[in-house]
């Protein structure tokens, strides 16, 4: 079977705690598959395989860099609190993801003024046992203190990776989903890979 | 013992059906002894990666360590901040007749091969030696990125020649790659599968493993 990918956005308590029904199921949890890898991806992928380095791959800014396999970082996205560079990242762009991406289209940056989000620190939890395989889950806790409410519409995931030149910024997934956060609430958007026999 | 309650993946879970972003596939084609196709192209879909491969994409994307099962069936902790890095390292070259098995990359097997199964899979069964009586591994080789309709192709390919005296009999094919574990790096299956090529003696085969990346 083939790797397959999915993307959660839960309704969360400032500790990432769901907030939960009277049931104990989460008040306001989405599921849904995704549909975009970009070119970042598979050219890393390639260039750990091969042990080699791998040419006109684009960075978050959108300059064409040589992706080395070596040393550290590779494919890093143990993003901390506050940083909005790398790590599960969101946007407020409705257009559609291509592979070409480099970024988000209109990324939200770190913060509490107006149209901003604070980003907390990345988890990533013990791999899951799932029936036939295992899946790998990234995760990330967005605070909205900016006084309003934000609409998320696109979401993505950009790691460190060494360059020839520098350790740069690269996206590797880019997705779109629709996510109101009001002021003074948080939600967790979570990308879970699953590899399956 | 306590029976584990495995979680069904969340891919089954979706509203939408799943969708399969990255899927695999072997080519194999038997060949002269020089490499040139002597048959036709048999394409068989992949089944497999196995957790080993989770474990390398959680090491990597969290910068933390991950447990993984090595080909000696030895639980290792794969890591980073190793120099080499080694992530999923499938390059292997040619060695003279003798040297082992080859180690990584390609890997071929001849025993009763029991289906996969992605958590307890360590090794392939039945591993065919590289040298003289076994197959003769040629270099592993990584074909450039290729864009193909929504997407892009990661293409791997390995020639295995026969001189042994008889035909060889493969039952299953793997990725087995280099991680970095402290204080260096093992080798680790990262995907396997059963297939059945009859290798006639004084021929090779070509054994490609395409990885396609599509949205």
């Amino acid at each position: 079977m083939p790797l397959f990918i999915t993307l959660e956005s839960t309704l969360v308590d400032r500790h990432g705690n769901p907030i939960l029904a009277p049931d104990g199921k989460p008040v306001d949890r989405i599921l849904q598959p995704t549909h975009s890898w970009v070119k970042q991806f598979p050219a890393i992928m390639k260039s750990s395989m091969q042990e080699i380095s791998e040419a006109g791959v684009f960075d978050t800014a959108g300059a064409a860099r040589t992706v080395d396999r070596t040393p550290d970082p590779i494919l890093d996205a143990s993003a901390p609190a506050g940083d909005d560079d790398h790590g599960i990242l969101v946007g407020t762009s409705t257009t559609a993801p291509t592979e070409d991406d480099t970024n988000l289209n209109t990324k939200i940056l770190e913060g509490t003024a107006a149209g901003q989000l604070e980003h907390q620190v990345m988890i990533f939890p013990a791999l899951v046992n799932i029936t036939g395989g295992r899946r790998v889950v990234c995760s990330r806790q967005f605070d909205n203190n900016s006084g309003g409410s934000i609409t998320v519409e696109e979401i993505g995931m950009a790691v460190r990776q060494r360059t020839t030149v520098d350790i740069s910024f690269m996206l590797i997934l880019h997705d779109l989903i629709t996510q109101i956060i009001a002021d003074a609430t948080s939600r967790v958007f979570t990308y879970n890979l699953e590899y399956l026999v | 013992m306590p029976i584990e309650t495995l979680e069904t993946p969340l891919a089954y879970q979706c509203e939408a059906p799943p969708l399969s972003l990255v899927e695999h596939w072997w080519e194999h084609q038997l060949t002269d002894l020089l490499g040139k196709p002597t048959g036709p192209l048999h394409v068989v879909k992949s089944n497999s990666w196995l957790a080993n491969m989770a474990a390398q994409m959680r090491t990597r994307l969290s910068n933390t360590d991950t447990d993984g099962l090595d080909t000696g069936g030895v639980t290792r902790a794969m890591t980073n901040g190793l120099t080499p890095t080694r992530g999923w390292s499938l390059q292997s070259a040619a060695l003279p007749a003798g040297q082992g098995i080859g180690g990584r990359g390609i890997l071929l097997g001849s025993g009763s091969s029991p289906p996969p199964e992605a958590t307890t899979d360590f090794n392939l069964d039945g591993t065919i030696g590289h040298g003289v009586g076994e197959l003769l591994f040629q270099d592993d080789v990584m074909h450039p990125l290729v864009t193909i309709p929504g997407g892009f192709r990661i293409f791997h390919e390995k020639l295995f020649l026969n001189q042994s005296g008889a035909a060889i009999t493969v039952t299953n094919v793997a990725i087995t790659g280099h991680s970095n574990v402290s204080p260096s790096s093992n080798l680790f299956l990262m995907s396997r599968d059963n297939i059945t090529i009859v290798v006639p003696n004084d021929s090779g085969v070509i054994v490609k493993f395409r990885e396609d990346w599509t949205v």
